[in-house]
């Protein structure tokens, strides 16, 4: 059953999908962002795997909590304890994106009006930051686009997008870490993957595109 | 090191061992095998550790020969399974030799099975395991279903287990699957969440992703959701209105409507139905 909660004043809707397994909803928007990514930084042993949705993100924790009040206060005491600590500072990191591998130029640039080199420099004047991971395996979502660089989604997915695809869709950037169908338009490939099991990035984390060219222009 | 040759692969034939864990948040399915306790038997019978990698078979085994004396545990399903050529038992451990042919046939009961052999299958450790992830070709041998040509390695050792000892496993007694309510259920008719509690059949589709439902029809007042997320044991109700069970290799997150979850300890018994056999589902309890 839905219920619902306060957290810092904020109403939260609450739905407890299985013994330790908790989705959050909440109608503010920026709040479930913020709370996934006050979550993702908490380093809280008891958090097993957290899972962003679309509008929700979903908390899986290694045991059971059995009310939403005990949820709640767990929260509370997590919200109080972050603003007393130190947040880590987000992490810079630097990728190099291989322009000449992108397969959708022509729609993204006839779209936006630009010039291949006007669109790659701007792109690469400001850091893009780290939204979320997951969705696809080792998928990154990156945000922070010039309005003047997005393109909507194709009408239709492309079967096949390559592995380290560099791609924007919506308001969004975005990092196929393996080959898979989808719908955002591929502009470049990544020489590096930037997805690491080890060294994981966070969201809040600036990501500084680099322009290489395999071939010249 | 010795290998396992595979003469012949079955159908959806693969290395798992208990999968992955806390990645789904980097969109990961966990993997791992369907049936958890067969595995863990198979292993304990030998003495391995409980998630030593495995072969996980689906409606039918295979023929595999081997490099070098090895012993080795079967469980899972019910197959007739031969020894070069003659029928042996395989409630305990089976001792082969260099060149000995195992064959596993079609199953008569239960739908997965698993062969472990001392020591494990010894495959490279890809994201914390050797499970096959079929969706994106990585862990496992080469991150495919075997097939025939293939050659697993396994390790020699000199230590032998008990021959004696039984294994402890039992295909799980078909009763009503115990589930919660999930995220969208209030957004079933009346009559549909009625209905889901009467029966279904398990169809034909049935994968590593999702085993797939057929019966009444279900209807829900939306037909899709802003993706969120689903595990494996999520009831999912595409807009037709037949149930998706989602099973270990599943995405990890979704747009259809969830309108149950498995309970985990219940989640073998579906696991191990069969094509065409009725699959109940009961809510024990009002609440979680």
């Amino acid at each position: 059953m839905w219920t619902s909660f306060l957290l810092n004043n904020t109403p939260y809707k609450v739905f407890q999908m299985r013994p330790n397994t908790w989705i959050l909803k909440s109608g503010e928007k920026g709040e479930i962002k913020k709370l996934y990514s006050l979550l993702s930084y908490s380093g809280q042993s008891e958090i097993a795997d957290l899972i962003s949705g679309r509008e929700d993100l979903t908390l899986v924790l290694h045991q059971g909590v059995s009310h939403p009040k005990a949820l709640q206060n767990w929260l509370k005491a997590l919200m109080q304890k972050s603003t007393h600590e130190t947040i880590p500072i987000p992490l810079d990191h630097h990728l190099e994106v291989d322009f000449s591998k992108g397969l959708d130029w022509d729609a993204v640039l006839k779209y936006c009006g630009l010039a291949k080199k006007e669109y790659i420099e701007n792109l690469c004047a400001r850091p893009l930051e780290v939204a979320m991971l997951g969705f696809l395996p080792g998928f990154i979502y990156l945000q922070g686009l010039d309005p003047g660089l997005q393109v909507p989604r194709k009408a239709k997915p492309a079967v096949s997008v390559p592995a380290q695809s560099f791609a924007i869709g919506g308001d969004m950037a975005g990092i196929y870490h393996f080959s898979s169908p989808g719908g955002w338009h591929v502009i470049g490939q990544t020489i590096q993957p930037l997805f690491d099991l080890d060294q994981p990035l966070k969201p809040g984390d600036r990501i500084h595109v680099k322009a290489i060219w395999s071939e010249k222009e | 090191m010795p290998k396992i040759q595979v003469i012949k692969a079955g159908v959806l034939s693969s290395i798992q061992d208990a999968g992955r864990k806390g990645i789904r948040k980097f969109g990961f399915p966990e993997a791992g095998v369907m049936d958890l306790a067969a595995m863990y038997a198979a292993n304990k019978l030998l003495g391995n550790d409980p998630n030593a990698a495995v072969i996980e078979m689906a409606l039918s085994g295979g023929t595999y020969i081997f490099d070098a004396p090895a012993f080795l545990s079967i469980c899972g399903a019910k197959a007739p399974i031969t020894k070069n050529g003659k029928a042996i038992h395989t409630q305990r451990v089976i001792a082969v030799q260099a060149g000995d042919e195992l064959s596993i046939g079609s199953f008569s009961e239960g739908l997965f099975s698993y062969m472990a052999i001392q020591g494990g299958f010894q495959v490279p450790i890809w994201m914390q395991s050797a499970s096959t992830l079929l969706s994106v070709g990585k862990g496992g041998l080469h991150g495919d279903l075997l097939e025939k040509g293939d050659e697993i390695p396994y390790l020699l050792t000199d230590s032998k287990p008990h021959l004696f000892r039984e294994l402890d496993y039992a295909l799980p007694e078909r009763r009503a699957i115990r589930v919660y309510k999930g995220p969208e259920w209030h957004l079933l008719s009346e009559e549909s969440q009625e209905q889901f509690l009467q029966s279904f059949r398990l169809g034909s589709e049935i994968s590593r992703m999702g085993y797939r439902l057929e019966g009444a029809t279900l209807k829900c007042y939306t037909k899709e959701i802003a993706s969120s997320a689903v595990f494996p044991g999520t009831i999912q109700l595409p807009g037709q209105g037949l149930p998706i069970v989602l099973m270990k290799d599943a995405q990890t997150t979704g747009g259809y409507p969830r309108i149950a979850q498995v309970f985990e300890e219940d989640l073998a018994i579906l696991v191990q139905s069969r094509p065409g056999q009725e699959v109940q589902f009961t809510f024990e309890q009002d609440k979680i």
